[in-house]
């Protein structure tokens, strides 16, 4: 018996959905700048960033504004999203 | 009436999509079915879903999961039509925000996805409930779950963010039922479901710890037995605070009812009991100095009675249970159930 039939199958993947994302301009430098850091809430990532933060304020005169991310495995809520609208650039590292 | 919209793939032969999908890495190391459009379209002609239907989204990964990917997923893992209801629900308690499913699934923290069933779709579908419940053998346990880790797979991204260290066998498929036991309501009917009503609860876990006692024939002796084990302190659940399921064994349950003790009093028994103090943190490292101001000095196992999903199952023989902690924190993820029907998905 000769088979001829094809077998078909189906992708059984799918991409994430494509958004038209860019980046921010860039600041050629942060002084007198309103500059968010976001402390993700694991362990010693406010160690690193608080030490980052200081070194933006002291040595780069930079505002600081400071928040932190209850829950790392979760988005960051909408109204704190809003208010990183009134900053100029955002630190958003991950610590763990 | 939408069509399948999936990219078709040819093979002169089944075995060779087989090989293709291990190629493309689209499997969880285990030889799929292939997941021809008859057979898809069977899945969604079962719960009466449009290819096109969204089951739900994981926003932190841009992703949105359409029944036309859970059925095709379903299929691979080898499930029949008669199930997919149940990979439905199964579904939709996942990518509930609640159950936030981007974290477990991502974490360094290796948790499977468990799936807890109850109701009348146990025997309808043949779901293990009884001897070797965690062990496999039985298609409808083994299918199901696999089918959920095969979706977060393909679809759900987790073939790009799971960063797990180790993890544990049940992250390829761990799907239970609860063991009818009339004197006790089961899960679902705790979680505000008719008995009559057919669920799936959802429940980012770690591995199973077996619990043996086979001497202690009083509630205290079998329980302190269970709170010792639940009382690791190299633990999420005893550092953080996580939910746990814990499966009591057929004999276990036999001398608790004898002693007239019902789910709300075991609970409550093992809250009491399955509890350290935090200074024996200290000598593992495990947590720094107290503060002054910190005033509980007990780290419980779980942070309430009803924190315990507690279930039973397992072989007529035998007097081990089975302790199922959960993964990172309640803030982070807890339990949700679903309640599994035929149609209405979306």
């Amino acid at each position: 018996m000769i088979l001829t039939d094809k077998v078909i199958v189906l992708d059984p993947t799918e991409g994430p959905v494509e958004t038209e994302n860019h980046l921010a301009a860039r600041l050629s430098d942060v002084s007198g700048k309103r500059v968010a850091f976001i402390n993700n809430g694991k362990r010693n990532s406010d160690v690193f960033l608080s030490a980052l933060a200081e070194e933006f304020r002291e040595n780069h005169h930079a505002e600081v504004v400071w928040f932190d991310k209850k829950n790392p495995s979760l988005p960051f809520p909408d109204a704190l999203l809003d208010q990183l609208k009134s900053c100029h650039a955002v630190v958003a590292g991950v610590g763990d | 009436m939408t069509q399948l919209s999936s990219k078709k793939l040819e093979f002169n032969l089944a075995q060779e999509a087989v090989e293709h999908f291990f190629e493309k890495g689209w499997t969880d190391g285990l030889p799929i079915i292939p997941p021809t459009p008859e057979r898809v379209q069977a899945m969604l002609d079962y719960v009466k879903a449009q290819p096109s239907d969204i089951v739900g989204t994981i926003p932190e990964r841009n992703r949105f999961i359409t029944a036309e990917k859970v059925a095709i997923n379903a299929v691979m893992a080898g499930c029949l039509p008669a199930y997919m209801p149940v990979v439905m629900a199964a579904m939709e308690a996942v990518l509930d925000p609640k159950f936030g499913v981007h974290g477990p699934t991502a974490s360094t923290g290796g948790a499977s996805i468990l799936l807890i069933v109850n109701g009348p779709i146990i025997h309808q579908i043949g779901l293990n409930t009884g001897k070797n419940l965690m062990g496999g053998a039985h298609r409808a346990n083994a299918t199901i779950g696999r089918a959920i880790g095969l979706i977060m797979k393909n679809a759900g991204g987790s073939s790009q963010f799971d960063q797990t260290t180790i993890g544990h066998p049940g992250k390829i498929s761990f799907c239970i039922g609860e063991a009818d036991v009339p004197e006790w309501d089961p899960l679902h009917v705790e979680r505000g479901f008719n008995r009559s009503d057919s669920t799936v609860t959802a429940f980012a876990s770690e591995g199973p710890h077996q619990i043996n006692n086979h001497v202690a024939h009083t509630p205290e002796g079998i329980l302190m037995s269970i709170a010792d084990i639940m009382t690791n302190l190299a633990t999420f659940h005893m550092q953080r605070s996580t939910q746990c399921a814990l499966v009591l064994c057929p004999e276990h349950v036999a001398t608790l009812l004898e002693h007239g003790w019902d789910k709300a009093r075991v609970k409550d028994f093992l809250f009491e009991h399955a509890r350290r103090r935090k200074s024996e943190f200290y000598p593992f490292g495990l947590r720094l100095e107290p503060l002054a101001e910190e005033k509980d000095e007990w780290a419980t196992a779980f942070p309430s009675p009803d924190d315990t999903l507690l279930i039973t199952g397992g072989g007529p023989a035998g007097r081990f249970s089975s302790f199922i902690p959960g993964w990172g924190s309640v803030s982070q993820s807890v339990a949700v159930t679903k309640q599994v029907r035929l149609s209405g998905f979306t």
